[in-house]
């Protein structure tokens, strides 16, 4: 296992694509929160603040932090799957999947350190999203963020963390699918079946969707308990353990 | 049994058969310690697959592989260990360096943190890559990346070792040197197992060379004979002529297809 760790880590440190994949997930939701939240404060009736006013509860930190949850909801989720479809999928796209039969690391091995290390991405990500958001939102003259506002984020950045671990499943799509195409195909999927749980009204029991409910805490949406959300880590961890079982007995042909 | 001492590779009757085509059709073979065998045969003629199934990377429909004594099946690190292979595409992860790569290599082939630096030190300068050590091997030209897929297939100085088409992108003194480096590896123990289309490369250095041919082995030629490249096509011809002649008689249940 320390092996599979060490080569798997030496990879992903090594990634251009996982490098602008963590910027794009960093930046890019917050920088787009940013945006509809300036333009829900402009004067006028342009379609765009019509729009932003209607997504957003207010102008400022409150806007801000709303527009960040409901944009990293989806965003976050197809930003981290993309990291994760690149992971378990790059040795069937590059065909070095071959040199990792007849090894002395176990191929379960392998798939358990990509998880393990996914997961901390995933976390890091999280972690450091709270301080980028804070950053921006000074940087486009928000000000210091109130008691509120600093709550707010905190539910974002658990929001990040519990999108990691639903991203996950897009690794059992990149194994079973050997590829990209079906991980990307399945990744729509998921984000597909979020969106459809929240208008069908299950999203609070629905793993793929409740984070997102939760994060934005707007009670149209209804509430979500902390049962709920445990869902999510059990899901994942269901698929992740399949993502390994599948790469122990999968053959070549 | 022990892995030590063990038949490096036996192959039983193995059957592998894709759809409605029988790709490797009841194949025996055995590979003892210090022995060079050569695999030729024509293109579709089984040679990759019959190695991807002695490397567990697919699954017969009949008969057994076995690397040390242990059935591929079930065969764990202890067994792997001892092996080394390249089969398709060499270990060249684009993103890493030559000496990256090997020592990943290394360590999934079961080096130590320890160990593995020196191993790698040694396999560069012996497959002739220091020049490149620190290039990222996207960078590599196909020749050299080839040397990076047999250095990371030699870097743990396996006991068995199978290489699929080794000179396909070798340059004559690429080829040189692996000849160089499979006779090194047989005088120190190991099992050889190469498949290659260079018949004149293959006299040069194996010990005994098996033609395959619509999946089955249909005989062992003399390396060092006359004109090996006639004897190679006398030998599927005669083997066409068998089946054309089996098939008329009304054929086996496991005729190849």
């Amino acid at each position: 296992m320390r092996a599979a760790f060490a080569v798997e880590l030496l990879k992903l440190r090594r990634s251009r694509v996982m490098l602008a994949t963590t910027l794009t997930v960093l930046l890019a939701p917050a920088l787009l929160a940013s945006a509809f939240a300036s333009a829900a404060g402009q004067p006028g009736a342009d379609p765009v603040t019509v729009k932003a006013r209607a997504m957003l509860p207010g102008t400022g930190w409150e806007g801000y932090v709303s527009a960040l949850a409901q944009v990293f909801a989806t965003a976050g989720l197809v930003g981290m799957g993309f990291g994760v479809a690149w992971c378990f999928g790059r040795e069937y796209a590059d065909r070095t999947i071959v040199s990792l039969y007849a090894s002395a690391t176990p191929r379960t091995a392998i798939a358990a350190a990509k998880l393990v290390l996914l997961t901390l991405w995933a976390v890091s990500i999280a972690v450091v999203l709270g301080p980028t958001a804070v950053l921006i939102g000074l940087a486009t003259g928000l000000g210091p963020p109130d008691a509120d506002a600093v709550a707010a984020l905190s539910r974002i950045v658990v929001l990040a963390m519990l999108t990691g671990l639903l991203a996950l499943i897009v690794a059992i799509f990149a194994s079973v699918g050997r590829g990209y195409l079906v991980a990307f195909g399945g990744l729509i999927g998921l984000v597909v079946a979020a969106q459809v749980a929240v208008l069908a009204g299950i999203g609070a029991w629905f793993p793929l969707s409740s984070p997102a409910l939760w994060a934005m805490a707007d009670p149209a949406l209804g509430s979500v308990s902390g049962a709920q959300l445990a869902l999510v880590p059990i899901a994942s961890s269901a698929v992740a353990l399949s993502t390994v079982a599948w790469w122990r007995r999968a053959p070549l042909d | 049994m022990s892995a030590r001492g063990a038949t490096p590779l036996r192959c039983d009757r193995l059957v592998k058969r894709f759809g409605d085509v029988t790709a490797i059709d009841r194949l025996d073979l055995h590979l003892d310690a210090g022995e060079v065998v050569a695999l030729i045969g024509l293109n579709g003629a089984g040679k990759t697959t019959f190695m991807r199934l002695a490397l567990a990377m697919i699954r017969p429909d009949g008969g057994t592989a076995s690397v040390f004594g242990r059935n591929v099946a079930t065969a764990g690190p202890d067994r792997w260990r001892a092996v080394g292979q390249m089969i398709e595409t060499p270990f060249a992860y684009p993103e890493l360096t030559v000496a990256e790569n090997l020592w990943a290599a290394a360590r999934l082939h079961g080096l130590s943190r320890s160990q593995a630096p020196g191993s790698v030190t040694w396999v560069i300068e012996r497959l002739g890559l220091g020049g490149y050590a620190d290039r990222r091997s996207s960078a590599l030209s196909l020749g050299n990346r080839q040397r990076l897929g047999l250095a990371s297939a030699l870097v743990h100085s396996p006991r068995l070792l199978i290489l699929d088409e080794p000179t396909s992108a070798l340059d004559p003194a690429g080829v040189v040197l692996l000849r160089d480096l499979v006779q090194e590896a047989a005088r120190t123990g190991a099992a050889v197992l190469v498949s290659s289309h260079h018949l004149d490369e293959v006299a040069r250095v194996a010990d005994r060379v098996e033609v395959i041919h619509r999946g089955r082995l249909v005989g062992e030629l003399p390396p060092r004979g006359l004109d090996l490249e006639h004897a190679f096509f006398e030998m599927v011809r005669a083997a066409d002529l068998d089946a054309t002649e089996s098939s008329a008689l009304g054929g086996s249940s496991e005729e190849v297809h």
